[in-house]
This record gives C-alpha cells, sequence and structure tokens, in this order.
C-alpha cells in the first residue's frame, strides 16, 4: 500500500505500524522510542505536541480550542508535568468564521489563564478555500516535572491496580453527532476536560503512580494495550467495574459500536500499587471531573503482554488493539 | 413494563437456567447444536457459553453472516462500477473493509473514489438528491434488511429520484438451510434459528427443517433467550421431536411481519446464487423483480470487460461457515488471516465466525 | 443476525414513532405493523423500522414457566 489510509491517524493498530516504520525508523532515540504523551528532556522539563482536526469544529460540550487546551494539559499530566508555556500553530480554511475563531480562541484564552499557561510563541496560516475543512490547532506544551515524578515507570507487578477516572465514550458520541453520522434525541455532552489538578492533588498525596494516559483515540483498548505493550505485562479488567454512560450505551446497541474503542478527552487510565488504590480512588472522587473514577482491572502476570476482559456474563475476551475507522454497523 | 425486557439479561436468573441445563446435560454426550446465526456465535462466547457444556454439548457456528457469505463476484462488481462507471456507492458499515483481491471499498475510498456509509437504506435516498452523480446502494443481509432495501426503492419510485439504483446481494436463510440439509452437510443434532430473521419472516418459514428429522428453535440474543432456546432444543432431542419451535414468541409470531413479506415478494424475486465458500445455492439470493428494472444497477449499467477472480486459494471460510472445520483448523488463521490482516470475510464481519474465535478463545491459549 | 433492539414508543404521529432506550429517543418508522402501538409499549427495531409490537405477556409467561421449571428441579433434588 502506497498511499496513507485513514486509519494510520485513528490511534489503533495501524497508528502504531505507521509510527514503528515512518518515525520510529527515522528518528528513533531512546526518548522518543518511550512513545509516551511526551517527553522529558533537560532533567525536569517535559515537552508534548499534538495536533487537533476536529470537523465540525463545535459540539456537545466543547470546541476545538477547549479540545487543544485540554489535550495538551492532560498529556502533560500524564507526564506528571504541570502545564507551564505552550506554542500554538493555526491553520484556518479561508473563510472561516471570525465570530467562530474568537469563540475557540477565547476558550483557549480562559484555560491559559486558569492554569497560569503562557502562550509564547506561535503561528498562523491561511489556506485556500476547500483545500482543508474549518481549521487545525497544533499545540506544543511545556511542562514542569511535578516533584520529581517519572512517569511513566518501567516496573509493574501482579496486583497493581487499574484505575478509569469516569464513562467512556461520550466524546466520541458527541462529535459523531455534530458530523451527523449518528442522530438521538438526547443530552450528551464530550466529556473533554483539563485533568491536572486531580493528578497533582494524588502526587501531593504521596500516591506511587507507575503510569498515567488519557484515553484518547483508540479509547480504552488502546491504551490498556499500550499499557500492556510498554510494560510487557498481563491485564484482567472486569467489565462490571467499568462506568458506563446510559446515553453512549444506547447509541453503541443501536448503531453497533464497540464501546471500548470510541475516544475520549478527559479520561485517564493510571496505574498504582494496590495498597494505594483506595486512596487513590478517594482522592479522585473530591474533584467533579474524575468523581465516577472505580479500579476496573488489574496487573495479573509480568512478561506477557496481553489484555482481558472478562465480561458481565462471565465470559473472558481479548481487549485487541482497535482497528481503526468508527464504523456502524446492520449485522 | 421495563422488567419484562430487562428479564432476559438478568443475571440472577440466567444463572439458574445455567445451572439447570449444566446439570441437565449430563445424561447427553456430544450433542453438536449449530447456531445459524453469526451474532449467535459471538453472544455464546460473550455470555460464556461456548465451552461451558462440553463434552456433553458443543456449539458450531453456521452460515449466518450475510458479509461473509457475499462473494468475490457481488465485491468485483461493485469495484467495477466505482472504478469503470465512476459512481458512488452507498454501503452498510459492515461491508467497508471486505478484502477481494488485496482490495476492499475502504481502500478504493482512500484512492479517491467516492464510497458512502449509511446506518439505514432509506439514509441512501439523502446521499443520492444530494449529487449528480449515479449512487448504487448495496443491499447486503439476510430477509431481515430486505424490507429496508424495498422501501428505498419503493421510495424512490414515489419520489422520482432517477440516480439511484440497487445491487442486490441479499441472501436466503431458507435457501442455505435446504441446501445443506440436501447435501446431507447438517451434520447437527438440533439448531439455533436466527431470532430476527424469523421476525420478519415468522417461524413457519423454516418448517422445511423438519424433512431432515432435526429439531430446531427459534432463538433471542440475551443471555436469558440462548439458554432457553438450548433448554428447549434439548427438550425435543430427548423426546425425538423433529419440528420448530419458537422460544423467542414475544418478537417472532408464526408468520412474520405481514406487510414486510408483502414488500419483499413484490419488489424482490428469488434467483440462485453464489454464496462465498460455498458454491452456487439453488434459490439462494434475491434478486429485484423484472418489475424494478430501472432500479436494479445490473440491469443500468453495462458490465463491458468485467473481470473477476476467484480469490479463496488460501481461504477456508467455506468449511467454517458450514460448521466442517474450526477457524483455528483453517492454516491460515491466526498466522496470515487475522483482523488486521484478513484473508477472508470471516474475520473482518463482526458475524464472522473467524473474527468471533480470534476473539472470544485466543485468551484461553 | 442483525442489530435489532426494543425501544419504547414515547409518541406516535402517522407512519412514524418517537422511541426510546436508556435516555435517547429516535425516530422510528411503524409502516410496517399492522396495528398501530401503543405509548409505553416496545417495539423491535431494526435499522429505524419496527418489525414488531413486542408481546410482553409472552415475555413474562416464559420466564414464569422457567421459574417453575427451576424451582420444581430444585424442589425434587432438593
Amino acid at each position: 500500500m502506497d498511499k496513507v489510509l485513514i486509519t494510520v491517524g485513528s490511534g489503533g493498530k495501524k497508528s502504531q505500524s505507521f509510527i514503528k516504520e515512518e518515525i520510529l525508523s527515522r528518528f528513533y532515540n531512546e526518548k522518543l522510542a518511550v512513545l509516551a504523551d511526551g517527553a522529558l528532556i533537560d532533567n525536569d522539563i517535559i515537552i508534548t505536541t499534538d495536533a487537533f482536526t476536529v470537523f465540525p469544529p463545535f459540539f456537545d460540550g466543547g470546541n476545538i480550542g477547549k479540545l487543544a487546551m485540554c489535550g495538551m494539559i492532560n498529556d502533560l499530566a500524564s507526564m506528571g508535568a504541570e502545564p507551564k508555556y505552550m506554542s500554538m500553530s493555526l491553520v484556518i480554511e479561508e473563510g472561516f468564521s471570525l465570530e467562530k475563531l474568537r469563540l475557540i480562541l477565547d476558550e483557549m484564552k480562559f484555560y491559559c489563564e486558569k492554569f497560569n499557561i503562557k502562550l509564547v510563541s506561535g503561528d498562523t496560516k491561511v489556506v485556500e478555500k476547500n483545500k482543508l475543512e474549518g481549521l487545525i490547532i497544533n499545540v506544543t506544551g511545556i511542562g514542569k516535572r511535578y516533584k520529581n515524578i517519572l512517569l511513566p515507570q518501567k516496573v509493574y507487578k501482579p496486583g497493581d491496580c487499574l484505575v478509569l477516572t469516569g464513562p467512556v465514550g461520550e466524546h466520541s458520541i458527541a462529535v459523531l453527532r455534530a458530523k451527523g453520522v449518528v442522530n438521538f434525541d438526547g443530552n450528551l455532552n464530550s466529556d473533554v476536560a483539563p485533568l491536572w489538578e486531580p493528578v497533582k492533588a494524588l502526587i501531593d498525596e504521596g500516591i506511587k503512580i507507575k503510569f498515567i494516559r488519557d484515553v484518547t483515540r483508540g479509547g480504552l483498548s488502546a491504551v490498556l494495550n499500550e499499557l500492556a505493550i510498554f510494560a510487557n505485562i498481563k491485564l484482567e479488567i472486569c467489565e462490571e467495574r467499568i462506568p458506563v454512560n446510559d446515553i453512549v450505551a444506547s447509541v453503541c446497541e443501536i448503531y453497533g459500536f464497540d464501546i471500548y474503542s470510541l475516544a475520549c478527552e478527559g479520561r485517564l487510565v493510571i496505574v498504582v500499587p494496590e495498597e494505594d488504590a483506595k486512596k487513590t480512588i478517594e482522592i479522585l472522587k473530591g474533584f467533579t471531573l474524575t468523581e465516577q473514577s472505580e479500579v476496573i482491572g488489574r496487573v495479573v502476570e509480568t512478561g506477557k503482554c496481553m489484555v482481558v476482559l472478562n465480561t458481565v456474563y462471565g465470559g473472558k475476551t481479548i481487549l485487541d488493539m482497535p482497528l481503526g475507522e468508527i464504523l456502524p454497523r446492520i449485522c | 413494563m421495563d422488567d419484562a425486557i430487562k428479564l432476559f439479561r438478568n443475571k440472577e436468573l440466567t444463572q439458574k437456567l445455567y445451572s439447570y441445563i449444566k446439570e441437565r446435560v449430563k445424561k447427553n454426550n456430544n450433542l453438536r447444536i449449530l447456531e445459524f446465526c453469526g451474532t449467535h456465535t459471538h453472544n455464546i462466547f460473550q455470555y460464556g457459553f461456548r465451552y461451558a457444556f462440553l463434552p456433553h454439548v458443543r456449539f458450531i457456528a453456521g452460515p449466518g453472516c450475510p458479509v461473509c457469505v457475499t462473494s468475490d463476484i457481488e465485491l468485483a462488481l461493485a469495484f467495477y462500477l466505482l472504478e469503470k462507471k465512476g459512481v458512488v456507492i452507498i454501503t452498510y458499515g459492515d461491508l467497508l473493509k471486505v478484502p477481494y483481491n488485496g482490495r476492499s471499498l475502504s481502500s478504493l475510498r482512500s484512492e479517491g473514489y467516492q464510497v458512502e456509509i449509511v446506518y439505514s437504506a432509506i439514509d441512501a435516498l439523502n446521499v443520492a438528491k444530494k449529487t449528480d452523480k449515479e449512487c448504487v446502494f448495496l443491499g447486503v443481509g439476510f430477509e431481515t434488511t430486505m424490507p429496508g432495501t424495498a422501501a428505498l426503492i419503493e421510495l424512490s419510485k414515489e419520489k422520482n429520484v432517477k440516480n439511484l439504483s440497487v445491487l442486490s446481494f441479499h441472501k436466503n436463510t431458507k435457501a442455505i438451510i435446504k441446501a445443506l440439509g440436501n447435501l446431507g452437510e447438517l451434520k447437527t443434532d438440533g439448531i439455533l434459528l436466527p431470532g430476527h430473521v424469523s421476525a420478519v419472516v415468522g417461524w413457519e418459514y423454516f418448517s422445511e427443517i423438519s424433512s431432515y428429522s432435526i429439531p430446531a428453535v427459534v432463538v433471542g440474543f440475551e443471555p436469558l433467550d440462548i439458554l432457553l432456546g438450548l433448554n428447549e432444543l434439548l427438550d425435543m432431542i430427548e423426546k425425538g421431536e423433529r419440528s420448530i419451535k419458537c422460544a423467542y414468541k414475544r418478537a417472532v409470531s408464526e408468520k412474520g411481519n405481514r406487510k414486510m413479506l408483502e414488500v419483499i415478494n413484490k419488489v424482490f424475486k428469488i434467483v440462485d446464487c453464489l454464496w462465498r465458500g460455498i458454491g452456487m445455492v439453488k434459490d439462494g439470493g434475491f434478486d429485484l423483480s423484472d418489475e424494478y428494472d430501472f432500479y436494479n444497477a445490473k440491469k443500468r449499467f453495462s458490465f463491458d470487460g468485467f473481470k473477476y477472480e476467484d480469490t479463496q486459494k488460501n481461504c477456508m471460510c467455506g468449511d467454517v461457515l458450514i460448521g466442517m472445520i474450526e477457524p483455528y483448523e483453517c492454516p491460515s488463521y491466526g498466522v496470515f488471516c487475522t483482523p488486521d490482516t484478513p484473508i477472508g470475510p470471516c474475520m473482518v464481519s463482526h458475524e464472522g465466525t473467524c473474527l468471533a474465535y480470534y476473539k472470544w478463545s485466543r485468551v484461553n491459549g | 443476525m442483525c442489530l435489532a433492539i426494543p425501544m419504547k414508543v414515547i409518541s406516535i404521529c402517522d407512519d412514524f414513532c418517537t422511541v426510546e432506550l436508556r435516555g435517547i429517543k429516535k425516530t422510528c418508522y411503524i409502516g410496517f405493523l399492522d396495528e398501530k402501538p401503543k405509548e409505553g409499549e416496545y417495539l423491535l427495531v431494526h435499522a429505524g423500522m419496527a418489525i414488531k409490537i413486542i408481546n410482553e405477556q409472552e415475555a413474562k409467561d416464559i420466564v414464569d414457566e422457567l421459574m417453575l421449571l427451576i424451582d420444581g428441579e430444585l424442589k425434587n433434588s432438593g
């Protein structure tokens, strides 16, 4: 195949192979090879970058600006870094509404002020009409490692607990609705949210965090598989423990979507030692954005890379890295 | 009111019936139960039933995966229209990744050809209205999806939409059961029949199965439904009953949905048809009736220079589909043929047996 | 085969009705049904079309029969 397929950007298996074959092969270094959400450079500076291409740029619960800020803050949080500075490039389709652009930028300003993040560098390009849909925002975030925490850790043991900070799939369904792929009457907002504060609280309370990753493209399946591959461990997840949004569950049932492949933008998977699990949940439940946190599973074996889901009815399945596009089905 | 529906997912009830069946099957020996429908295959795994009653009862997956049995010729026709006639192909998401000759509708879309996905057949009208190009809807599925395709055609006629036509890939569930029965390939002690096809056609539709002396039960899809169906089938096997029963009466009647059957009979005619991996099946498919020639893509377009290649050399989907082998007996399974790199549609379709096994049985080693 | 799920009728307008499943509402075509459903009844819905009005009595009956069977067995064995 000599063309870039849409699946390369969807966060699943094809994304992973693309990164290995085209990026790592050319730019390999130890820091990049970790394939974490960001990289530690210069002892305590963490850098992360992301591009946001969602169309339409406005959806229930947010817009592309909020997405960009929260995405960056959460990537830094996954590395245990407090956000400090950012650079931003805007690529805008000619004719894009200035009023809409202002709303997007105002949203970004709100989060900069809330988290005391300074925009220190940027770039703006405008491309001809129809060469782009709407706009693309790229943000690069610079954070400071908080209290010398080092993430992700390399050593895991059976019994380590997997925490999920809330129900999955709300962002995906909100965007699919904005695109007109699904339609229904019912209240559903994207889960897009900045999660630095709960993470900071965990660090402040001395929780021995081993791993944090935000659940984005590819959904819960992708994050769990990334962890399993990174650490070469076997995870067992208990489906009954996974928090569920009824509306998302209903949409998935009607359209045949796999809920564990759906993207979020405001949920974290956190791995902590067994002895810290209870306290972790207590701390997280103290924040509105993470009040539905649950321990959803454990590390069960090391030296073997696998993610197993124990279903509600007693079946066991392998939760694989998702393949790509979310498709509605009829059969 | 909600309770009546939720009952069939009730864990306590399911657990009770599960324990009951586990006890009663002890007097049975190596019963083979064929679940016709791909969704039943998945659900039986998902609910933890698949290996639960061994060695007394073994579930065998059947050919009830309409995407899996879509033939290479049918895919080649769709690809031809895309590439040579510049049409917009409108399809359910199920068909997007099915491979033929190394390509799929998905890969063709990334090459720039126009492929649109719809959730419901009638949505295809909206696609056609937004363009001047010829649009072709791929009607895939068993009898359940046919009323949707029929409604699309009738609506197109009513609204005088001229740039829409249909390629019918619809397949006939009764015909395949008959064909397998006549070939002596229904090597099974009982059959779990598809609940939602039956909701449309009625359970009487399958009454000819009794001529093969095999009991059959129409079954729903919740955990309790499957166990109720299995339990009913075990009763029939023990009593030597060779008929059709229905364990999904809340959704299925004897005669089915009268209006849906009428519109199916009006808009479609039964034809012989190639089932992928199985071969030509007498009365195995449905095409549009002559009255609807204008909406039949096979009649609207000329297919000069059309060629297709039989690509089934490394694929044993056919044997899997009729329950002759289990997926891991296919040498390609899990090695060359994975959901990521599928050789055959059984590994692509959500109802595909190979995908079900890949997803659910690897966990056991 | 084929995804079809029970959804509850909220309101009816000619050949369409609004149906609901756990918090979401959708439009459903009921032109293929022989009789009009009533609000509160459940429909078996496939791709936006109603195939059948779900017979709740049948649902209750089969579960009642099941419970008699199982409880009977428990009494016999216990």
